[in-house]
C-alpha cells in the first residue's frame, strides 16, 4: 500500500476542535427531531428506490428537463464530461469561468482539463478559493480548507492577491467577496455541480451557504449570452420534489446543524420563458450526467448504496481515522470514510484499493449517516474485493504467509519470535514502517517472549 | 399571531434576521435604494433610486411564500427581478404577507405546481434561509461573503 502521510501533532488538534464544533451543532439540530431515526430510514429508502429504477428516473428528468429548455449530457468517462465543458466554453468564446463547490468537477479534474484548453476557472466557494490559490485540493467534502489557520489563511491571501496581511476571518472574506464579485460581474460561463436532480419536474437542486451557487447559476453579468452549466454524477436524481425536500432536511441537520441551507436553488430552464422576459438568469443552462464508473458501483449488489451518499460530510466528522489522518492523507478526491468507498469503487488503482484497509471498523460513518449507509461493511467488502484482485502489494502478502505459518505451527512461532529479537532491533523496525516512523519510533521488542517470561513466572 | 407566524418569526430571529415594522423600515433605505416591482413594495416605490440591483445598497423585494418550519422566503422567478434584487446588496428586504405562510417546503410545491410542471415552469425557485454566510475560516461564522449581509423582513400590512 502507498504510505499515508500523517498530520502534525498541532494541526490534529486544531481539525478536532474544527469537526468537534460541527459535530456539536448537527447533534443539536438531531435532538430537535425525536423522528429523527424515522426520517433517516425515509432518506434511505428515498435513494434506495431512486437507485433501483435509476435509468428510468434519469429518462424522466431528462424528458422533464428539456421541456424546460435544459439541454442535457451524458458522459461515460470523466475525459467526456470535461470535453463537454470545454466544447460549450469555447462555442461561447470564453475564456474564463466562475464555478461553485462541486464534488464532481473534482473528481474529473475538469480544472486542470480547463487550464490545458485554456479557460481559466474561478473557484468561488470561500474555501475552495482560498484552496486554489494555495494549490491545495480539498481537505474535507464540505469544508475544503478546515485544516488551515486564520493565519495560514491570511498569508496565502496576502502572497496570492498583493493584499496587506491580516488574519480577521471577517476582513478576509469581504477581501474574497471584492475579488469575487468583479469575477460574477463580469463571467459569462458559470458551472456548479447539483445536490439533487429532480425526475418529474427536471429540477437541478443546488444548495449554497454563501451565495455563490446561486451568483454561478445566474450569472450577474449585464452582457449575454449568459450560460450555466450543472456537472453532476448520474446517481443524484430523486423521483419527487417531496423527496428532495426531505432530503434537503437532512442535509443540512447532517453537515452543518442547519434547518436549512441558506440557499436552497431549483432551476428549471434559461430565462426568458414564454410568460415574459426575465431580467435575470442564464440564456442557456446545461446539465452534464457524468457516470465515471457509477454504473459499476450499482451493479454490486454491496458497494450500491455507497451511491445513496448526499455528501453532507457527517461520516468524516465522526471518523477516528480522518480526525488523525485529516483529509489530504486519503490521496484521493474523495476522502473520510464513505470517500474511501468511493474512492476505492470508481478507481481500480492499488492506491484507491488501500483506502478501505485505513479504517478500524468501528462502525461510527454507518450510525452518523443520514441515508443509512453501511458504510463500513462496504469497506470489508472491498477488502475481500481488493484481495481477490490482487491489488494487496505482494510484500504484504509475503508478510501474512509468514504470519500463517508461525500461527498454524507452535514451534516455528517460538523459534520465530526469537530470531526476530536478533534480527530486528528498534533501529531496523524503524526502518522497516518508513515513512510513518519520520516522526515518532515504533516501540522496542521487549527483551523476553511471552513464552519465556511464562515459563520463568512458573 | 397564528401559530405559523409565530414559528416563522422564531425561525428568523434564530437566523439573525429582525422582523421590522414598515414604519421602522424608512430609516433603512439609505445609499441606492432599488425597489422590485412586485405589489407589496409600491408603499416604498418613492424610495427607489437605483435601477439597478446590482448597484444598490439596499434592495426592497417581495416574494412568493414564506415557511414556518425553516424560516425560509420562497421566490419564483419572473418578468419581476427577484434573482438579483435577493443576491447582490450588502442589505436585502424581504417583504411578505401573512398569508403566504405555509407550514413546510412540500406546501410550496403543492401550491405552485402549476409553475413547476415540465413546459411550463419557472426558470428557477428559490428558499432564501436567513443571510448569505461561511464557517470556512477556522470555523467563524461571517455574513455576507457573497449574498446579503444582512436580511430584514417586513410583514406588509395589508395580509399581501
Amino acid at each position: 500500500m502507498m504510505p499515508m502521510p500523517v498530520l502534525e501533532e498541532k494541526r490534529r488538534a486544531a481539525l478536532a476542535r474544527a469537526l468537534g464544533q460541527t459535530l456539536q451543532k448537527r447533534a443539536q439540530a438531531v435532538a430537535e427531531m425525536p423522528e429523527w431515526e424515522a426520517m433517516r430510514q425515509r432518506a434511505h429508502d428515498i435513494r434506495a428506490g431512486a437507485m433501483d429504477r435509476l435509468f428510468e428516473h434519469l429518462d424522466a428528468f431528462e424528458r422533464a428537463a428539456a421541456a424546460n429548455g435544459i439541454r442535457v449530457h451524458h458522459a461515460a468517462t470523466a475525459e467526456d464530461a470535461c470535453q463537454c465543458v470545454i466544447q460549450i466554453a469555447r462555442r461561447l468564446g470564453v475564456t474564463r469561468a466562475v464555478k461553485s463547490k462541486s464534488m464532481v468537477t473534482e473528481e474529473i479534474h475538469l480544472n486542470h482539463a480547463m487550464e490545458a484548453a485554456g479557460i481559466r476557472p474561478i473557484e468561488t466557494d470561500l474555501g475552495e478559493f482560498i484552496a486554489q490559490l494555495k494549490g491545495d485540493p480539498p481537505f474535507h467534502l464540505t469544508a475544503p480548507v478546515v485544516h488551515l489557520t486564520r493565519d495560514e489563511v491570511g498569508k496565502v491571501l496576502a502572497v496570492k492577491l498583493g493584499v496587506p496581511f491580516t488574519n480577521d476571518p471577517a476582513k478576509l472574506t469581504m477581501i474574497a467577496r471584492e475579488v469575487l464579485r468583479r469575477e460574477f460581474l463580469d463571467a459569462r460561463l458559470g458551472i456548479s455541480g447539483a445536490n439533487f436532480l429532480v425526475a418529474e419536474t427536471g429540477s437541478i437542486v443546488l444548495v449554497t451557504n454563501e451565495g455563490n451557487g446561486r451568483m454561478v447559476t445566474t450569472l450577474p453579468n449585464p452582457q449575454g449570452p449568459r450560460v450555466n452549466v450543472a456537472i453532476t454524477g448520474i446517481e443524484k436524481v430523486v423521483p419527487t420534489l417531496r423527496d428532495a425536500a426531505h432530503l434537503l432536511r437532512m442535509l443540512a441537520r447532517s453537515s452543518a446543524g442547519a434547518r436549512l441551507t441558506a440557499y436552497t436553488t431549483f432551476i428549471q430552464g434559461p430565462r426568458a420563458r414564454s410568460s415574459g422576459e426575465e431580467p435575470s438568469g442564464p440564456d442557456e443552462v446545461h446539465v452534464v450526467l457524468v457516470d465515471n464508473g457509477r454504473r459499476g458501483m450499482l451493479r454490486d449488489a454491496r458497494l450500491r448504496e455507497a451511491l445513496f451518499c448526499i455528501r453532507c460530510g457527517a461520516c468524516s466528522n465522526i471518523c477516528p481515522v480522518y480526525h488523525r489522518a485529516g483529509g489530504h492523507a486519503y490521496q484521493s478526491v474523495y476522502n473520510g470514510p464513505i470517500g474511501a468507498v468511493w474512492s476505492a469503487a470508481l478507481w481500480d488503482t492499488e492506491q484507491a484499493a488501500a483506502l478501505p484497509f485505513a479504517s478500524s471498523l468501528c462502525g461510527a460513518c454507518a450510525d452518523v449517516c443520514p441515508v443509512k449507509i453501511d458504510i463500513h461493511h462496504a469497506m470489508l467488502w472491498q477488502r475481500n474485493l481488493a484481495t481477490l484482485r490482487g491489488r494487496v502489494p505482494a510484500w504484504q502478502r509475503w508478510a501474512w504467509r509468514l504470519w500463517r505459518m508461525g500461527m498454524e505451527r507452535a514451534a516455528l512461532y517460538r523459534a520465530g519470535s526469537r530470531l526476530a529479537r536478533v534480527l530486528l532491533p528498534q533501529v531496523v523496525l524503524n526502518r522497516l514502517a518508513r515513512p510513518w516512523t519520520s516522526k515518532r519510533d515504533l516501540p522496542p521488542l521487549a527483551a523476553k517472549t511471552f513464552h519465556e517470561l511464562w515459563k520463568e513466572e512458573a | 399571531m397564528s401559530e405559523l407566524r409565530r414559528q416563522f418569526e422564531e425561525r428568523l430571529g434564530q437566523l439573525g434576521v429582525p422582523v421590522v415594522l414598515p414604519a421602522e423600515l424608512e430609516a433603512m433605505l439609505t445609499g441606492k435604494v432599488f425597489v422590485s416591482e412586485h405589489a407589496v413594495c409600491k408603499p416604498w416605490a418613492a424610495r427607489a433610486t437605483c435601477a439597478d440591483p446590482r448597484e444598490a445598497d439596499v434592495t426592497v423585494t417581495g416574494c412568493d411564500a414564506l415557511v414556518a418550519e425553516t424560516g425560509s422566503v420562497a421566490l419564483l422567478s419572473a418578468p419581476v427581478e427577484t434573482r438579483l434584487s435577493t443576491l447582490m446588496a450588502p442589505l436585502n428586504v424581504v417583504v411578505g404577507g401573512e398569508r403566504q405562510l405555509v407550514a413546510d417546503m412540500e406546501l410550496v410545491f403543492e401550491q405552485f405546481a402549476g409553475r413547476l410542471r415540465p413546459g411550463a415552469a419557472a426558470a428557477c425557485l428559490t428558499f432564501v434561509t436567513g443571510p448569505s454566510r461561511t464557517t470556512d475560516i477556522e470555523k467563524t461564522l461571517i455574513f455576507g461573503v457573497h449574498g446579503p449581509k444582512k436580511l430584514v423582513f417586513v410583514f406588509a400590512e395589508d395580509g399581501g
